[in-house]
């Protein structure tokens, strides 16, 4: 009993560790990412004991500057919800991450360990609910500011991510159908298995749902080409009335979406902590090749082939957001409503048919 | 430990209930009904309904309830105030009213006796209810889709400015 | 184990204060919302019968009540939405006539 509490804890701490550490290195990232493709140096001016490596003290300084600013609220803001809004924003992307397995489950010492903070059977739906629980960060931000701009923005951005939501979750039902479980860690084990010696991950098995679900992750977390919602220097978002942390905290949800979207992207179509050969004793290789590992080794390579693949997707995500325009917003909309939940329904039926005829 | 979660549970929703009647804004209204539908979806999974739990919230507080918010943003309704609740009679006699039927309720539900097997077993996953659902209710199931074409339908028409 | 009854109070409490919101209130936004709160109470119901009785089909039902609360919520507020715009107004006491 009181050992499972101890595990929980523990994994709870590293996954939300992992999760809030990676969110703040990517301001980073993406700063160094920018300035690489527009043929910058970047920032690299702030140092700690003259020490600068590439400016990864960045993100600490400017977390430091966001804490020290001035915290103002508008006069006609509703206070409470006005403070409430980033809170919001903050929870519901950080408590998605409890269904994401991160490793293989396990036995030590006679107890079942699950490398995945909450076993539950319905995780992928919890993962959508909670998704779409994030909108109220957007929405209660643009109302309590009580400003026509952020209001506009608001109901800009929340009707942006109510209409992804539909595609995202139904481009997801084709894995849903094959895999035939809800829970992520069942879905991850269904993807070890083998066709040829080709791994069967989600992103062979279902090409269209992988980009569909691309697409609208990248709309959720109001990366580039669907940032309408933000739009820092043109037209002015939901949280023009943030200042300080709070306006930090967004800022924060952005990043930590991007992390989310990678690690559901991850665990979906690109076999989450599997490695090709690799089973539960060592890599067995096509050409005969056989490698004995003992378990724990077998368990931390999936877990750091996890975190790489989650940090590859980063990188996809960034790489995309500095390269592609912005959409307008009927042309935003007519991509979400008219072009991506026709195809995602379309996809849902060949899959079953394809399903119904083997 | 469960009674102690049912309480907790219960109290949070009751009060937020009685709050989302009672608050001046709608917009606040609407919230606390969110932490009413968080409640709900506690006492489902409580009572092992873990797939109407997840539904519950992506559906009411995920869709319905931002629905409502939407709407509410988009009137723009001013802060209403003491007007916004009703005069006369018929505010007084509210109270009692709902109380008669609340003991009337009550009455009832002590007269009720469930005969079978205790249910210590019934798991409402997404695998069971989706069984049932595609076997059992499939004819249902088709004309619940055809409800939500006509709801689409319907909205569209009444929310064209002009129609001709 | 808490017993049945437990919840079905708990329901008819729910559902009494959703009679009350909707007898007290004058805005039609607040008559939805309670009737939003009413038909979460039924659905309470619903599940607790489905768990005492060992049936799941009270589940069934909730999935469908949730469907029709859907499309309720949707045809609903785009009627408050067209009354607004001709009356200004989503005061209940204000809709008396029949057509305009």
């Amino acid at each position: 009993m009181y050992f499972d509490i101890i595990i929980k804890i523990i994994l709870t701490g590293v996954v939300l560790g992992g999760a809030l550490n990676l969110a703040g290195l990517l301001t980073w990232v993406e700063r160094k990412q920018s300035a690489v493709m527009q043929d910058r140096i970047g920032a690299n001016r702030a140092s700690l004991f003259g020490l600068r490596i590439l400016g990864l003290f960045h993100p600490l300084a400017d977390m430091l500057k966001l804490i020290l600013k001035e915290d103002f609220t508008p006069r006609y803001a509703h206070k409470i919800l006005h403070a409430l809004a980033p809170f919001v924003s903050v929870f519901f992307a950080l408590i998605a991450f409890a269904a994401i397995p991160i490793g293989n489950d396990f036995a030590w010492r006679g107890h079942a360990i699950h490398l995945q903070v909450a076993h539950i059977n319905v995780g992928l739906l919890y993962i959508l609910s909670v998704m779409s629980m994030g909108v109220y960060g957007v929405v209660l931000a643009g109302f309590a500011s009580n400003n026509n701009y952020s209001f506009l923005g608001g109901l800009r951005a929340s009707s942006q991510m109510i209409s992804y939501e539909i595609t995202m979750g139904v481009s997801i039902m084709g894995i849903v159908m094959m895999d035939g479980s809800l829970n992520l860690q069942n879905i991850v084990q269904a993807q070890g298995q083998y066709w040829h010696h080709l791994p069967l991950w989600g992103i062979f098995l279902q090409p269209v749902s992988f980009f569909l679900f691309l697409t609208a992750a990248m709309a959720e977390t109001k990366r580039t080409p669907f940032d309408l919602p933000e739009g820092e220097s043109e037209i002015i978002g939901y949280f023009v009335e943030y200042s300080g942390m709070k306006f930090g905290m967004f800022f924060l949800t952005d990043f930590l979406e991007t992390v989310l979207a990678s690690a559901l992207l991850t665990t979906l179509f690109l076999g989450g902590w599997q490695i090709p050969y690799l089973f539960h004793d060592g890599f067995h290789f096509p050409w005969g090749t056989v490698w004995i590992m003992a378990q724990p080794w077998v368990i931390l390579l999936g877990v750091i082939a996890f975190s790489i693949k989650v940090i590859f997707f980063c990188w996809f995500l960034m790489m995309i957001r500095w390269t592609l325009p912005r959409f307008r917003y009927d042309q935003l909309m007519r991509l979400g409503w008219k072009i991506m939940l026709p195809i995602s329904l379309i996809n849902i039926l060949v899959t079953g048919l394809v399903m119904v005829l083997l | 430990m469960e009674s102690v979660l049912f309480y907790t549970f219960a109290t949070l929703v009751v009060t937020t209930a009685l709050l989302v009647i009672f608050s001046n804004h709608p917009a606040y209204s609407v919230l606390y009904l969110v932490l009413t539908m968080f409640g709900l979806a506690s006492l489902y999974v409580m009572l092992h309904a873990y797939f109407v739990a997840a539904i519950q919230l992506m559906v009411y507080a995920g869709a319905i309830l931002v629905l409502f918010l939407f709407v509410i943003m988009l009137l723009n309704l001013e802060r209403e105030g003491e007007e916004s609740f009703r005069s006369g009679p018929s505010r007084w006699l509210a109270l009692p009213l709902t109380l008669v039927f609340l003991v009337e309720l009550y009455t009832v539900v002590m007269q009720i006796h469930i005969k079978g097997s205790k249910g210590l077993s019934v798991e409402g996953n997404t695998e069971s209810l989706g069984h049932l659902l595609f076997t059992q209710h499939l004819l249902p199931f088709e004309i619940i889709s055809f409800v939500l074409l006509a709801a689409i339908l319907g909205t569209t028409i009444l929310s064209k400015r002009n129609w001709k | 184990m808490i017993p049945l009854s437990y919840y079905l109070i708990l329901s008819g409490i729910l559902f009494s204060i959703g009679v009350l919101g909707i007898l007290i209130r004058r805005n039609a936004i607040m008559i939805l919302l309670s009737l939003e709160i009413m038909l979460n109470a039924v659905n309470l119901s619903f599940v607790s019968f489905s768990r005492f009785s060992g049936n799941l089909e009270g589940q069934i039902f909730v999935f469908f009540i949730m469907t029709i609360a859907a499309a309720e919520v949707a045809v609903g507020l785009a009627i408050l939405i067209s009354i607004f715009r001709n009356k200004k107004s989503v005061d209940t006491d204000y809709m008396k006539s029949l057509r305009w």
